[in-house]
């Protein structure tokens, strides 16, 4: 929010502003979508009990769909901003997770 | 709030799809291909001498041995393919050894033999129908990793589009049939409509899986993060997943022939003839579709070399009973696979056959083709619905976006005409022929972009088509003035590969002219027609609605 009000001092039309909210949810679907899908890939590898080269490959199956609800999701939801929150909080949770597991089986 | 679902779902599904719709056509047309991988390649060497009768399965043995024995005495690996329906031919490849005084890299090698004399048939150089189905994943001109990742990247988006498609056609069974011929934009609609929902189970399965055929190298940080870092890893990695279960079993071989007996009376000896007459005893109502030594020329004592039979390989090779023969302590011990040890490497198997199709048979197989046209021919068609939607206000990069249109989906089958063309009128002795086979698909590709461009707007389609349909329209001429394979001699002789690859090529032509023919020039054009070659199913479909 506080970026899109920033936009309106800058004097910047609304195209602009659109042109900007759509490259940011672009960058949000590419990155943090393979961001999301490889960590969660990671952490299902881990955590599925079993055999681990069959958590691997579940996980690696797995993440083009985690890819494709992501990118649907960043363009589905309202602002841009909830878009952003709504990806990379989860990555951050998932990135320290799995330090914090690989800190115990370590 | 629903409805704006459905809108930034139908943005989305727009844009996505018009990013990476030239790349998607061009891995739907070259993938589509490959299905036919082995008859192009019949066509590309017309100098194989097909196999039309029975020959006995030793006899062949025989001759493959003396020439291997020649060719290829310090190679690792042997191979002979005995003659199929789909490969009416008998091959022997072998795994050359790195050279370094001639700079030259570990590669295979394989060569024909005429029937009966056993002779070695010299073929051309060519780059044959797997270098062109390749050109669907590795893009020939990029590191093959590059191209791995570009392909998966446009997959993805093919992906996306396939799922916003669905979210945004709320109707899709009713309007599956609806045409509304005559209507510009709106039989537009209608036809990507019957193009996408009819195969959609196949446009879903072909890129999930084409993902997951890539997705080691895609997700490569992944098996960095949890099996280990590196390419040493990787590849540890990939050989544990590739690991079989496996029935052992130590044996006596079955000597049919009193010959063999006395042979094998001093101790046990492998070779490729006494496993072939053990595999044909023991299995007696299949066919041997492939022998092999792997291991050859291992000094030490403790591995010796490994003797493989394929049985009934004809149907793809994941369907074989493979039989591998080896000696361990002056023993035969027989290794029959009884498949994947991984559950989860079974399905990537599933995923890797149904994405391949090598076990389909003839019908089917034209069943993947079709449906991996229409694939094209829905990425083609949104291609053209993108131009209409914005043409009340044309502006120069909309016309020229159109021209580059026509430029990919009638320029890329005319480049695959060129691809075909070349290998007949490239002089049989240049150097690097095979590799300016492509150099001329993606030459002929450009020159259709510009000729595209510079060729005014209204016109640029029709005069695509035509071009397409004399192209495809001469080949099975230029084959029987280059070679002695025309039509009528394809017919006495047997050789239905060959007749079936013109006839097709006479029938892409004829799609092209028909298309070319309904194509009104102007405003109001192109109600009915299509611009692919799937013209005929689409008009099955229509007929029924």
């Amino acid at each position: 929010m506080i970026i899109q009000y920033s936009f309106y001092f800058m004097n910047f039309t609304k195209k602009h502003l659109a042109a900007f909210n759509i490259s940011c949810r672009v960058l949000i679907a590419l990155v943090g979508g393979y961001l999301f899908s490889a960590l969660s890939a990671v952490l299902i590898a881990q955590l599925l009990p079993g055999d681990e080269i069959n958590s691997i490959i579940t996980g690696l199956m797995l993440s083009f769909i985690i890819y494709t609800v992501i990118v649907l999701f960043v363009f589905a939801t309202k602002t841009t901003l909830r878009a952003g929150v709504g990806v990379f909080i989860p990555c951050i949770v998932m990135y320290v997770f799995y330090h914090y597991l690989n800190g115990i089986t370590a | 709030m629903k409805s704006r679902f459905r809108q930034s779902m139908g943005w989305l599904h727009t844009w996505a799809g018009f990013a990476f719709a030239w790349l998607l056509f061009f891995i739907f047309v070259t993938g589509s291909l490959g299905y036919f991988e082995n008859e192009i390649d019949r066509w590309m060497k017309p100098e194989i001498a097909i196999v039309d009768d029975a020959i006995d399965d030793f006899e062949i043995l025989n001759s493959a041995k003396q020439q291997l024995t020649v060719l290829a005495s310090d190679a690792e690996q042997w191979y002979l393919a005995y003659p199929s329906k789909r490969n009416p031919y008998i091959k022997i490849s072998w795994l050359q050894p790195a050279n370094a005084e001639l700079g030259m890299p570990k590669q295979w090698h394989e060569e024909y033999l005429a029937p009966h004399t056993g002779k070695i048939t010299p073929t051309r150089e060519t780059s044959g129908g797997e270098t062109l189905y390749r050109l669907h994943y590795n893009l020939h001109y990029v590191p093959a990793v590059v191209g791995y990742l570009i392909t998966s990247l446009a997959t993805l988006f093919m992906l996306i589009g396939l799922v916003t498609g669905v979210i945004i056609h709320k109707k899709i069974f009713i309007e599956f049939f609806t045409f509304r011929a005559g209507k510009g934009l709106r039989a537009w609609l209608d036809v990507h409509n019957v193009f996408s929902v009819l195969p959609l189970p196949f446009h879903l399965m072909i890129t999930y899986s084409g993902l997951v055929l890539l997705m080691g190298i895609s997700f490569s940080p992944v098996i960095d993060a949890t099996y280990g870092e590196g390419k040493k890893m990787h590849r540890q990695f990939y050989n544990e997943s590739k690991t079989e279960n496996k029935q052992q079993q130590t044996i006596n071989l079955n000597t049919a022939d009193l010959s063999l007996k006395a042979e094998l009376s001093h101790k046990p000896v492998l070779s490729l003839k006494t496993v072939l007459t053990d595999a044909k005893a023991r299995y007696k109502n299949q066919t041997v579709s492939y022998l092999g030594i792997i291991d050859r020329n291992i000094a030490d004592n403790t591995e010796q070399p490994s003797f493989q039979v394929w049985l009934d390989g004809n149907e793809g090779i994941e369907f074989a009973t493979l039989l591998s023969y080896r000696l361990v302590d002056g023993q035969i011990q027989l290794e029959e696979s009884l498949g994947k040890t991984h559950s989860a490497a079974k399905i990537y198997d599933i995923l890797e056959h149904l994405h391949e199709g090598l076990f389909a048979d003839t019908y089917l197989r034209w069943l993947y083709f079709i449906s991996g046209l229409l694939g094209a021919a829905m990425i083609a068609t949104s291609m053209i619905i993108w131009v209409k939607k914005r043409q009340n206000h044309p502006t120069k990069f909309i016309i020229l976006i159109d021209k580059l249109n026509a430029a990919v989906v009638v320029g890329l089958p005319i480049a695959i005409a060129a691809y075909f063309w070349s290998n007949r009128l490239l002089p049989l002795a240049m150097s690097n022929r095979a590799e300016w086979e492509l150099h001329s698909l993606f030459i002929v590709l450009a020159a259709c972009a510009c000729f595209c461009i510079v060729r005014a707007a209204d016109k640029v389609w029709k005069s695509m088509l035509w071009i397409a349909a004399t192209v495809y329209a001469l080949l099975p001429i230029g084959n029987m003035l280059t070679t002695e394979h025309s039509l009528l001699a394809s017919v006495q002789q047997g050789d239905w590969l060959m007749l079936g690859f013109d006839l097709s090529m006479l029938c892409f032509a004829g799609c092209f002219a028909l298309a070319a023919v309904l194509l009104k020039t102007g405003q109001n054009e192109t109600e009915l027609t299509m611009k692919t070659n799937v013209k005929k199913n689409m008009k099955g479909v229509i007929k029924t609605c």
